[in-house]
């Protein structure tokens, strides 16, 4: 089958444009599969667009938008929120400071400012680099034209190139002004296959016991026993879905990320808000692209401040209060136990999550076939 | 692995029904409200009953001392006591205290429960079972204080709840409004539902006094067994104390490390405190019975599943059967050997399977030789919506992350019920009030009760999708709905059209130490 764009968003113009994304997402897909083909004989992950996955059963896994590994970094939860809330500083092509280097939960936002410097409204996103970068080489109009519609100012070619003309992720209109996609170096759909992926085959602890908490375990092919952990156990969304997807592979079924694959904001609970007299909050959170979603935006009513807003009685300050209520999921497909034979268990040499100060920095590996 | 040091607690200033809890079979709860002219008179009486109220060192001996006693006689020593334990709300504190010192106390606290009932899932004000129909806390009618009696003999308790009323009507324009709680006779330690209650609390770091004090929580695991640095007992995790008590450290929140602490700043007002929430819950015996008939006829219709009983449905809504036997040792049917094992029925993991501890020799414990738990990460001997399983993932990981972060969302549970048994055979019994006083204890009211109901409890979707708690979960008026796993792997949807538990009654109090209360309450 051809596989959507994420959300089922329709910026395509022709079918062309749509095969050779159904091509370059199943690539994405076959390489992460081939990440295990050394760790077994049959891979229980299986492309969408190969096998038919229309009777899989679906199970979501969602998490909170908030990175809650900023709440360890600081001493209290304000802080927190001001630290994911801090203006992006790009420098020499790539994040140095801000929000959007922290922001590592799938879902990154923009917050408009008016010239006091209050919130008027806060762009959440969790569509990817891929699927951005993918447009950019297909159709550089066709990628500046999208900016333009989904950003609602006139965005050129020229504006989100590299001096080199290659797309430039960072550019001010996805950085410094706006929001477009997914910028934080781990919040990549290579990633999310990636673990999804590895995180399929049977692993043991360091007693020998089958486990699926494998979050930490390292790549099944990695020669380094200290190698690079299949997910960040910090945070929210890794270590479940790791544990998920290895509990549903343990019963021997073959799994999917169904299409559209993508990561989605699920919704945002409204429960216990209030907001400034005559307002009805749930007016105030609009989906802007996606279904499922991948744009929303909070937006502040004029004669409104964000503090008028309260979440079970404290003021909203900080637009990582909001990120704290949205929902961010997956969508895992599943299919009948015991489809697939399992390969032994190996050991996940990842051993045990190390304390933050000692834990060195973060980084993926790209899936490689 | 060694374990961390303890912390030192001060047993002469924490209210001893935080750590130790009271554990009585009969309460008098006392809500306090004291008008504007009577601050002063109120303010006396604290002093004056501040030095009787029971701390920690003495409630923690005294459940010492009855335990061994316990376990040495096989039945429950002739040791009795009787209790009490003061708590100020958050409209108290800001009478009793000047602005500088009320400004400590945690925001949620101070506002009070009203101010984030819908975030707990309450139905809105004004609608049906809105809080303005609360027998406790409703609009314009907040306690000032509660004033917990608890003993073993109920005319004991109730002479000195009767004393203290007395007291209390002393003071012109104070009002107090008391609410009972009895454990049921036919059922000791059972709520009205028919289930055991209160099995897994969790262990708490800390000696009383000193490095040679003894433990705040008795530890049964030898060193020999893997989980000694972590648990208590078997399913008892070992939390920092800050997560119950302010002054103490208590686990990073967000943090990977369960020994990385933080202990937050105090002041004489807040040091040795806790905060407290009370819920009064209303519990529909005969709805939650059909309910439950319900579902057992609709999920025996699947021919994996073949014919199962109310109980069974009962269950896997709780988790445990009713005497309290986990549904992850015993998956088909009750065991009441294995519910009577205050162990073993809390031996087991939802991801990994369970393993015979190795015990102390001083524990007098004897491993188990009821079947082990299997791993469950999928939710189907334990559905995921099971009340136990939705509130206290254990090992699972959850929306939060690993599941080390699930300590931080631990609260100590006191509940008791209240009312009359149902009696099916008796018209009347279906409108007759009974249910469950709620107390819980937390250092924090946002990361304890608020986020178990918010997060968890009332979530459809927390986890995989798989519904509500339908035993704590509300949803304002919504509708609630649970997924079960049937043997052949089919889902089962299995809608709820009512609340079978309602709140009836709330505060958020603060339970204050002695100095505290002394000091700057009283002061």
């Amino acid at each position: 089958m051809r596989l959507s764009a994420p959300g089922g968003v329709t910026d395509f113009e022709n079918d062309q444009q749509r095969d050779a994304w159904s091509a370059h997402l199943s690539q994405e897909i076959d390489a992460a599969i081939g990440g295990i083909a050394q760790c077994t004989a049959t891979s229980q992950y299986v492309n969408p667009s190969v096998v038919d996955v229309t009777t899989f059963q679906r199970a979501p896994i969602h998490w909170p938008g908030f990175p809650k590994l900023l709440y360890s970094q600081f001493p209290t939860k304000p802080e927190a929120y001001a630290a994911a809330d801090a203006p992006t500083v790009v420098s020499g092509g790539k994040i140095k400071s801000g929000g959007r280097r922290v922001q590592d939960e799938y879902l990154e936002w923009f917050i408009h400012r008016d010239p006091q410097n209050r919130i008027r409204a806060i762009d959440f996103t969790t569509e990817t680099l891929e699927y951005w970068k993918f447009l950019f080489t297909a159709d550089k109009d066709l990628a500046a034209k999208t900016y333009s519609a989904v950003l609602g100012t006139a965005v050129t070619v020229a504006d989100i190139s590299t001096g080199g003309n290659a797309y430039n992720a960072v550019n001010k209109f996805n950085t410094t002004v706006g929001i477009v996609h997914l910028i934080q170096p781990n919040n990549t759909l290579s990633a999310e296959l990636d673990i999804a992926v590895q995180s399929t085959l049977p692993r043991t602890d360091d007693t020998g016991a089958v486990t699926t908490d494998v979050v930490s375990c390292t790549h099944c092919n990695s020669p380094d026993p200290a190698g690079d952990s299949l997910g960040e156990p910090g945070r929210n969304s890794d270590p479940t879905i790791a544990q998920m997807v290895n509990a549903v592979a343990a019963t021997g079924s073959q799994l999917t990320i169904p299409d559209p694959v993508g990561l989605y904001i699920q919704g945002i609970d409204l429960s216990g808000w209030t907001g400034p007299a005559g307002v009805d909050v749930g007016s105030c959170w609009k989906v802007l692209r996606g279904n499922p979603a991948v744009r929303a935006r909070f937006t502040v009513p004029d004669a409104a401040q964000l503090s008028d807003f309260s979440i079970g009685g404290l003021p909203i300050q900080y637009a990582g209060q909001i990120a704290e209520r949205i929902s961010v999921f997956l969508t895992a497909a599943y299919g009948p136990a015991g489809a697939v034979q399992l390969p032994p268990p190996s050991p996940c040499t990842g051993g045990q999550a190390t304390p933050l100060a000692a834990r060195r920095p973060f980084t993926r590996k790209a899936a490689t076939g | 692995m060694t374990p961390p040091p303890d912390p030192i607690l001060d047993g002469a200033e924490i209210q001893g029904d935080i750590l130790a809890g009271f554990r009585k079979d009969n309460v008098r709860l006392l809500f306090i409200s004291v008008p504007d002219a009577a601050i002063a008179g109120f303010k006396a009486w604290i002093k004056k009953i501040a030095g009787t109220l029971a701390y920690l060192d003495a409630v923690l001996g005294f459940n010492v001392k009855f335990s061994a006693e316990r376990r040495r006689l096989a039945a429950d020593p002739p040791m009795q006591a009787t209790w009490m334990n003061l708590a100020i709300s958050g409209q108290g504190a800001k009478r009793l205290l000047t602005q500088a010192q009320w400004s400590e106390l945690d925001q949620t606290f101070l506002d009070g429960p009203l101010d984030d009932a819908a975030l707990v899932g309450e139905p809105a004000a004004g609608t049906a079972g809105g809080p303005q129909t609360w027998i406790v806390g409703s609009p314009g009618n907040a306690p000032d204080a509660l004033l917990i009696i608890a003993g073993d003999d109920i005319n004991d308790v109730a002479a000195t709840a009767a004393s203290r009323q007395n007291d209390l009507s002393g003071i012109p324009g104070v009002t107090v409004h008391v609410e009972v709680g009895t454990t049921r006779a036919a059922e000791p330690g059972h709520e009205h539902f028919g289930f055991k209650d209160s099995i897994s609390q969790p262990g708490v770091r800390g000696k009383l006094g000193s490095a040679a004090g003894p433990p705040v929580t008795r530890r049964v695991l030898d060193p020999k067994d893997p989980l000694y640095a972590s648990f208590s007992a078997p399913g008892q995790p070992l939390c920092w104390p800050g997560e119950f008590v302010l002054g103490y450290p208590r686990k990073v929140e967000g943090g990977q490390d369960p020994n990385q602490t933080v202990t937050d700043p105090t002041t004489e007002v807040t040091r040795n405190g806790s905060y407290l929430v009370y819920r009064r819950l209303r519990q529909d015996v005969p709805g939650f019975n059909s309910a439950v008939a319900a579902m057992a006829a609709q999920i025996s219709q699947n021919a994996s599943f073949g014919q199962r009983t109310p109980g069974f449905a009962a269950a896997c809504l709780i988790g445990r059967w009713p005497s309290g036997a986990p549904l992850m040792r015993s998956p088909t049917a009750d065991a009441q050997a294995l519910g009577n094992d205050a162990y073993a029925s809390n031996n087991f993991f939802f991801t990994k399977a369970s393993a015979p501890p190795v015990y102390t020799p001083q524990s007098g414990a004897q491993p188990d030789t009821f079947p082990q738990a299997k791993a469950d990460t999928f939710g189907t001997t334990c559905p995921y919506a099971a009340h136990i399983r939705k509130i206290n993932p254990r090992d699972q990981n959850t929306d939060q992350g690993a599941a080390v972060k699930t300590l931080e969302h631990r609260i100590l549970r006191r509940g008791v019920p209240y009312g009359p048994d149902y009696d099916p055979t008796d018209p009347n019994s279906e409108a007759q009030d009974r249910g469950l006083q709620f107390i819980c204890y937390q250092s924090s009211i946002q990361r304890g009760f608020q986020f178990l109901m918010n997060q968890w409890a009332n979530s459809s979707q927390f986890p995989l999708g798989r519904g509500n708690d339908i035993v704590i979960g509300q949803d304002g008026q919504t509708p609630r709905q649970i997924t079960i796993l049937a043997p052949d792997g089919t889902q089962i949807a299995v809608n709820f059209s009512d609340k079978y538990v309602k709140t009836t009654g709330a505060a958020y109090l603060f339970s204050p130490s002695r100095t505290s209360l002394i000091n700057c309450f009283a002061a």
